[in-house]
């Protein structure tokens, strides 16, 4: 059923009926509009969000601790390993989905005017996305992780006179055997997860602000 | 400009979630993903990047830290970030040109990554 009727003009200010309005434009109906990248890549937030959580009830970061609680939640915890296996295939997909989203945006020039600083929260979320896969990384605990939490630390440090700091800031102190500790255990839990929540929700709020989605 | 109930963009966001979740799990039935190496065992000697951060470790591998690990990167995303911008002063044929040459870059890399560690390694 076609709908023509106006909401209210207070109807827009509030922020949940600006995201989600009563009514869309028929066009936005269509899969090919888009490909819904948009849309996926916050669903994959959504599904490592909710699984994040419930690998959060077992694992336990540190030296030796984060290395054994990953391979307890895989091969003990009951359904752990397909709890971490989702997790895990979530963050590859979203890595995916962001980038395509990227290059649908560029292909349809949806950066322009007036969308410059939506563009750029964009890039911003594309950045948060592969600071959180890379945190995620280091806390398996493996050895692997300990050499990438080394060269991280590393190239931090390269920062003229604030790269030290930094670098404690954003990795704690990891060792060379394993990536995973405290520090990074929040960001990738708590700090990263919550910026890049509120930076998509102004996301959203502003591609309607700014007159919503441009199609291919 | 015609509309529909939003109602109608639910039911299509719910097949989509259903789409997604079916892939995600079938993707984790089928292909675990690695854990490393132990940290009590001994010593690897080569420690191979996640896919993702590929292009990184091959610029690691054949520049100088400060210009691979900081100047390409920095340089790459303020050409990403400053797109509509370059766009404004330069023309779209620029903007286009410079986003091209940044993407394919990083996918040129990637691929070089993927070759190596698959057939060398």
């Amino acid at each position: 059923m076609k709908e023509q009727e106006q909401e209210p003009e207070h109807y827009h200010k509030n922020f949940v009926n600006h995201i989600r309005p009563r009514y869309v434009p028929d066009e936005v109906l269509s899969v090919l509009y888009t490909f819904c990248l948009g849309g996926l890549s916050f669903l994959a937030f959504i599904v490592l969000g909710a699984t994040g959580i419930l690998l959060m009830f077992h694992y336990l970061p540190g030296d030796s601790s984060g290395f054994s609680s990953v391979i307890t939640i895989a091969s003990v915890i009951p359904y752990g390993g397909m709890i971490r296996n989702i997790h895990y295939w979530a963050a590859q997909i979203m890595v995916v989905t962001v980038n395509l989203h990227m290059l649908r945006v560029v292909w349809t020039h949806s950066y322009k005017s007036p969308r410059q600083l939506n563009w750029l929260v964009g890039v911003g979320l594309l950045i948060f996305v592969l600071v959180l896969d890379f945190t995620g990384y280091l806390l398996i605990g493996s050895q692997e992780s300990g050499a990438a939490a080394t060269v991280a630390l590393h190239i931090v440090e390269l920062i003229p006179s604030m790269g030290m700091g930094l670098g404690k800031i954003g990795l704690g102190n990891p060792s060379s055997l394993s990536g995973s500790t405290l520090v990074v255990y929040v960001w990738h839990c708590v700090g990263l997860p919550m910026i890049a929540l509120i930076l998509q929700l102004y996301h959203f709020w502003r591609i309607r602000q700014d007159g919503g989605v441009r199609p291919l | 400009m015609a509309r529909s109930p939003i109602q109608k963009l639910k039911e299509k966001e719910g097949i989509a979630t259903l789409l997604f979740l079916v892939v995600c799990t079938a993707l984790a039935i089928k292909f675990q993903p690695a854990v490393g190496t132990s940290n009590q065992a001994p010593a690897v000697t080569h420690a191979v990047a996640p896919w993702i951060f590929g292009p990184f470790q091959i610029l690691l591998l054949y520049l100088p830290p400060w210009i691979g690990a900081l100047i390409v990167p920095i340089l790459i995303v303020a050409g990403l970030a400053g797109l509509p911008w370059i766009e404004n002063y330069l023309g779209i044929k620029w903007g286009r040109g410079i986003f091209t040459f940044l993407f394919s870059l990083v996918v040129f890399l990637l691929l070089w990554f993927m070759v190596i560690e698959a057939w060398w390694n």
